[in-house]
């Protein structure tokens, strides 16, 4: 048996830059660029409604509120008002002005961002229960119930639910997971179904119409490990992001595994070296309904940042994000306008959008000067 | 002599030749702040800090607000110059740095030069070498024989970690599969269709059918007396989608939720995996243990485990060794020996 040894070689890409440009044919433009302080500063979440107003949350505790304006961000508002970490930001599906936002303050808060700087409500839990710090939540698309899923308090996790006109809560689930919950996730245009996920290593399903926590829990699924991201693909599909970057995508109506992908088929996908460079960040659906998976390297300076789409059980290389400048943590895709918003480690908040497949023809020259005008450039 | 403009003590004009080609010099204040906004930008990109700016930010009866920028006024310059604060903020701005000069043994070769020792030297550095490793292990195991303790001591690893905050980065965990079984008595139940309880009557495992589960009657005392009875479950794939419908969350509650079990993979072997497997998770603080064996394996599969397992959450961590504070490995009651 050999030494324990550092691999102290760069992750590189396995194939040539030409290859590279090939193989990753959906092309798509840096929009534009933000950076939200000057102050070295993580974005930890991020929300976008279907107006392009980009909700992100800071690590001082802070929110802010940016516009996407045909092609630059405008500050519209600063929230600030949690005494501790936010944890997740998410617009109201029926009104684009109103923002939750949950921390491990134990309160949940809704802003009215037209009313700027101000909390509109605050919904917390019984005076007497101890404080329930908050790690995710959700909304359901029907606007009317939204959820929270709390860090484990006194042994006990809890899923909480909430109607946004009242500021107690409706009830509480506490007894499918063990560890912290790390997200919660309405089904697309339902309020009744949801999927939870927690360190424990389970994703539990449940059917809210059920009247009480036992009945209402329909599947747990075993991931095996403690889930990061969970997303709705379809009415059917969802898919996980483990905090050891696998992925897995599973059938929520019959709780069949799909397809299970590890972290080194993504990083040899994505045509990296070193697997355990590599990061999954989320994954998004794109206007014509392709699945897509948006992955990283930390390598290098972490620049880095492709989309492989899930074609069947395969990943087959979509998209290389030429220009990226930060190790990015979330993304959101419009469908409407073809735009993808990410944000990341570094502060930044950059705006891609899909290249028109009928201009490809043009020169690349002029379209990369093109990019360069529009972007934000240090000096 | 000059090479490419370069002579042998380096650039023909060292002020000029090693000045940007797009730099221009601000001429209005807030030009200088556009400026020096964007500097700080790249300087926090590349995660330095920016103190220096506001350092010499000072006022002056004579001159006014200085921030080391002259407006093009020679003036204003030599003025600055007298008080001694013409020093340009961030020059790596204004320059190309290195200014690199040929006294320098082959100037030109030495950023190839160093990406070739980078690969070549350093691509393979010990961190725990193998007499380290077998060391320990031996002296863990020793201290165990020393002093013979009533029941079977566990051998842990510990790991303290470094430039991670727990508030800002990503939390990690990850499962892996050791080689040899750390916990050996550890009991594994089956909860199986007619075919996988067949199977696990003829190998003795601990099995219980639909109809077994169905008696229980969701009744939270019977699952959580049976979710303590073992230390783990497998399912067969039909079973195991009824199991919130027939148990209710009671093996969720306890943690237990069982793992799948499919007619593909042999049961001994399926048994042995979940033996075998181990979590590494970190709470809220910056270490973490995790048990990789015990005193009764000897020390080459103690080493093996603990191999592995180094190697696996090396590779959990963002920045590999560099978050790695501190390894040790101790048995229950022994001392505990340092790794790295």
């Amino acid at each position: 048996m050999a030494d324990i040894i550092e691999n102290l070689e760069d992750d590189r890409d396995t194939i040539s830059s030409e290859e590279i440009e090939k193989q990753f044919n959906k092309k798509y433009n840096l929009l534009a660029e933000t950076a939200v302080t000057l102050r070295q500063s993580y974005i930890n979440k991020l929300d976008v409604n279907q107006f392009l107003k980009i909700a992100i949350s800071l690590d001082d505790n802070s929110l802010e509120v940016y516009e996407l304006n045909n092609s630059s961000f405008q500050s519209i508002c600063r929230l600030e008002g949690h005494d501790k970490k936010v944890t997740e930001v998410v617009f109201h599906p029926k009104n684009e002005f109103l923002l939750f936002s949950t921390s491990h303050d134990g309160s949940i808060k809704l802003w009215d961002i037209r009313i700027k700087g101000t909390c509109v409500k605050e919904f917390k839990g019984e005076e007497d229960s101890p404080i329930r710090p908050y790690e995710c939540m959700d909304v359901a698309d029907t606007g009317n119930i939204f959820c929270s899923g709390s860090q484990l308090v006194e042994d006990e996790s809890y899923l909480v639910f909430w109607d946004p006109r009242l500021t107690n809560s409706l009830g509480a689930y506490w007894e499918s997971h063990t560890e912290d919950i790390t997200q919660v996730k309405f089904k697309p245009n339902t309020n009744s179904i949801l999927a939870s996920g927690a360190g424990d290593g389970l994703i539990n399903i449940f059917n809210l119409q059920e009247e009480d926590e036992d009945s209402a829990l329909d599947y747990s699924l075993n991931i095996g490990n403690s889930v990061e991201k969970l997303h709705w693909l379809s009415n059917e599909e969802l898919s996980c992001i483990t905090q050891s970057n696998d992925m897995q995508i599973w059938e929520a109506s019959t709780g069949d595994l799909v397809k299970e992908y590890s972290r080194d088929k993504i990083a040899r996908n994505i045509k990296r070296s070193r697997d355990d460079d590599c990061y999954v960040v989320d994954t998004f659906l794109l206007a014509d309904g392709t699945k897509c998976v948006l992955t990283g390297s930390y390598g290098g300076n972490g620049n880095t940042l492709r989309s492989l789409s899930i074609s069947g059980k395969r990943l087959i290389p979509c998209t290389d994000f030429v220009g990226n400048r930060q190790v990015v943590r979330c993304c959101r895709y419009d469908t409407h306008k073809n735009i993808l918003i990410t944000s990341g480690e570094s502060g930044l908040i950059s705006a891609w959008s899909a290249q028109d497949t009928g201009c490809m023809d043009t020169p690349v020259d002029g379209k990369d000067s093109k990019v360069r005008a529009l972007r934000h450039r240090p000096y | 002599m000059e090479f490419f403009g370069y002579t042998l003590f380096g650039p023909q004009n060292y002020i000029k030749d090693t000045l940007k080609g797009d730099y221009k010099e601000p001429l209005s204040k807030k030009e200088a702040e556009n400026l020096i906004k964007n500097m700080k930008l790249t300087l926090n990109l590349r995660g330095k800090d920016s103190h220096d700016f506001d350092v010499i930010r000072v006022i002056d009866c004579y001159i006014g607000r200085v921030n080391g920028f002259t407006y093009g006024s020679s003036q204003r310059f030599t003025k600055m110059k007298r008080k001694g604060v013409i020093k340009p903020v961030g020059p790596a701005e204004m320059y190309r740095i290195p200014p690199t000069t040929s006294i320098e043994l082959s100037f030109h070769l030495f950023a190839c030069y160093n990406r070739w020792r980078r690969s070549f030297f350093k691509a393979k550095m010990s961190k725990v070498s193998r007499d380290t490793l077998y060391e320990c292990v031996n002296a863990v195991l020793d201290a165990s024989k020393e002093k013979q303790r009533n029941f079977l001591e566990t051998v842990e690893i510990q790991i303290g970690l470094k430039n991670y905050d727990p508030q800002k980065d990503k939390r990690f965990s990850g499962t892996v599969k050791l080689k040899y079984i750390p916990r050996p008595k550890m009991q594994v139940c089956v909860l199986g269709d007619q075919q996988h309880c067949d199977e696990a009557k003829s190998l003795s495992v601990p099995c219980m059918d639909a109809e077994a589960l169905k008696k229980l009657n969701k009744n939270k005392k019977l699952v959580k007396k049976l979710a303590k009875k073992y230390d783990a479950f497998l399912a067969s794939e039909s079973l195991i989608k009824q199991i919130p419908r027939l148990l209710g969350p009671g093996l969720n509650k306890a943690g237990k939720f069982p793992g799948l079990l499919s007619h593909q993979e042999s049961m001994t072997q399926k048994i042995d995996e979940v033996k075998a497997t181990i979590k590494f998770q970190m709470k809220k603080v910056l270490c973490l243990s995790v048990a990789v064996g015990h005193v009764g394996m000897t020390a080459d599969e103690l080493a093996q485990n603990v191999h592995l397992s180094i190697n696996f959450l090396v590779s959990l961590l963002k920045k590999h060794w560099q978050n790695v504070r501190s390894l040790h490995m101790k048995s229950t009651m022994g001392p505990p020996q340092r790794l790295y």
